[in-house]
């Protein structure tokens, strides 16, 4: 079972990539679909160079938010941190809770056109659920093995590495996989700086009321939404074999 | 050894909860720390191993005072098992039972065949168990590991808070049974919190009482079953501490020697029943006289009703 998920998963990324590299496979399809569109398909850039556009700018903006977001739970939750816990976990809800299309402007005075405006509306915007699940796995690791760790003579950082981490982690990637999945959609709306990405088709497409081309910018955005989501659960099962 | 040296333990608020007290646990010694909810008895037992910091007082550890050691050298040196077992939940039984070993860094293969025979000195087959993960064992299984886990890196010292409190009555008799015969295989000096006054006869070589942070009496079960020293002992100890006395005796202590009568047709009681349980047998049977068996089957002695008015 767990096998052959294990070897699914691969064969799913790549006849992904095959299905997003296939131009004329999308050129028919769309055409049949909407026989009325004069340019049912976007033609400026492959679709595979969209995937590409779009993968790099939401990589990094994930990136980004793991190098700063788990650092800064853990630090949160160290008695030399403890006391900025409650302003960290309210600093990223409010991160959350700006719309990303709403920061974009904002950034765009500072950071100008471009990727690193669109990289890091996003940042903001994923950053909540991974500190949030990073928080609450880390707060919630169970008393008595903490006990029974300071107990065993564990330090600090033994304490850390080999128990408090490992054990949060169901919540940790469970946070970090709704951040990976939020980003992924939401780096839709990066062509509103002067960016690449699927989001290319789709605002082109709702403003010429082309259809055809927001279907084709959609769906393969949902289609790497899905199989991010699927491989962080098969990651996650993967690394806490100890909760089934 | 462990040395208590007029230790003392408030809080700010000027609750004390532990007041001046001195005490010796000898070297390979089982010192029982018992008393009623918030006589500190757990405070002391923390204090041992820096969990808790005294207000006053030192403690000394094999003669050195521990609080001039590093409290995390400390801890790696004295097993520690608790009432909430805490198991890691991450981690197999086998990982487990090897996290001080890891810790100082001891190889892989010395390590697991340790592991393998601790689990087996615990009663638990490491074939079977060694690679499950701590949720798919018993309640008293999971003790069972703790008590393998705290003895992994050889510790001179063992501390046990309420080990057996958390599991059902016959899993707990069972646990200590076992723990007795563990006991005189490692001969490790042990501090022992119970509230459990049966438990603390049982198996404690002396048993320390405690009641408002201060010790009421500290000697052997037999002892404190004879001559509690105050009201409050002897109200803890309960009105049948007599008979508790009496599970203490062998049988053998009581009967008469010379069987003069045996083969005569009557009820029988082995030689390594107590004095208690003879009692009970005597009571079934309606009074008449009981032979007591050695394991051979022979006949060592007599005893009846009237053996007990002439209790030593």
């Amino acid at each position: 079972m767990t096998l052959a998920r294990a070897a699914l998963l691969p064969v799913l990324w790549v006849a992904a990539f095959a299905l997003f590299a296939w131009q004329d496979g999308w050129r028919l399809a769309l055409t049949a679909l909407f026989p009325n569109s004069r340019n049912p398909v976007f033609e400026r850039a492959t679709l595979l160079e969209l995937v590409g556009q779009h993968l790099a700018i939401a990589g990094l903006a994930s990136v980004l938010v793991l190098i700063v977001g788990l650092p800064l739970a853990v630090w949160a939750t160290r008695p030399s941190g403890r006391p900025f816990l409650p302003l960290i976990a309210n600093t990223v809800s409010i991160g959350q809770t700006f719309p990303p299309t709403a920061v974009l402007f904002l950034m765009l005075p500072i950071l100008g056109f471009g990727a690193q405006a669109a990289v890091l509306a996003l940042f903001l915007y994923g950053l909540l659920p991974t500190v949030s699940g990073a928080l609450q796995g880390l707060e919630t690791v169970p008393a008595d093995a903490l006990e029974a760790g300071i107990g065993s003579g564990m330090s600090e950082r033994q304490r850390l590495l080999r128990l408090e981490l490992p054990l949060a982690l169901p919540s940790l990637l469970a946070g970090v996989r709704t951040t990976l999945i939020l980003v992924m959609a939401t780096t839709t709306i990066a062509p509103l700086v002067g960016t690449g990405g699927l989001g290319v088709p789709i605002i082109g497409g709702l403003g010429n009321d082309n259809l055809a081309q927001v279907l084709q910018g959609a769906l393969p955005v949902a289609m790497l939404a899905l199989l991010t989501d699927y491989s962080m659960r098969t990651l996650e099962r993967r690394l806490t074999p100890w909760r089934s | 050894m462990i040395e208590f040296i007029g230790v003392s333990k408030s809080y700010n608020a000027g609750t004390v909860i532990l007041n001046d007290i001195s005490l010796t646990v000898e070297r390979g010694e089982l010192v029982i720390l018992i008393g009623p909810s918030g006589c500190g008895k757990s405070t002391l037992l923390r204090l041992v191993n820096r969990m808790i910091a005294p207000s006053s007082g030192q403690i000394l550890i094999g003669g050195k005072d521990s609080a001039l050691l590093d409290p995390v050298e400390l801890r790696r040196g004295i097993g520690y098992v608790i009432q909430s077992i805490g198991l890691f939940p991450h981690m197999t039984i086998f990982e487990n039972v090897e996290v001080v070993p890891s810790i100082l860094g001891t190889q892989k293969a010395e390590r697991r065949s340790r592991a393998e025979s601790l689990l087996h000195t615990v009663g638990l087959e490491p074939g079977v168990y060694g690679s499950r993960y701590p949720r798919a064992l018993s309640g008293g299984q999971q003790q069972r590991v703790g008590i393998a886990r705290a003895l992994a890196a050889d510790p001179d010292v063992m501390l046990m808070d309420e080990p057996f409190s958390a599991v059902d009555p016959i899993t707990r008799g069972g646990l200590q049974d076992e723990f007795l015969r563990i006991k005189t295989e490692i001969n490790k000096t042990i501090v022992f919190v119970t509230h459990d006054i049966d438990e603390a006869i049982k198996i404690g070589d002396r048993v320390c009482v405690l009641n408002a942070g201060a010790v009421q009496q500290f000697d052997t079960p037999e002892a404190l079953l004879r001559a509690p020293a105050n009201d409050f002992v002897a109200s803890f100890l309960g009105e049948d501490r007599e008979l508790k006395r009496l599970s203490l005796m062998p049988v053998t202590a009581l009967m008469r020697i010379p069987p003069s009568n045996a083969g005569e047709a009557r009820g029988q009681v082995l030689a390594s029943s107590s004095a208690r349980d003879a009692l009970s047998q005597l009571m079934g049977a309606s009074g008449r006289e009981l032979n007591v068996m050695d394991v051979a089957g022979n006949v060592i002695g007599l005893i009846a009703m009237s053996d007990y008015g002439r209790n030593p």
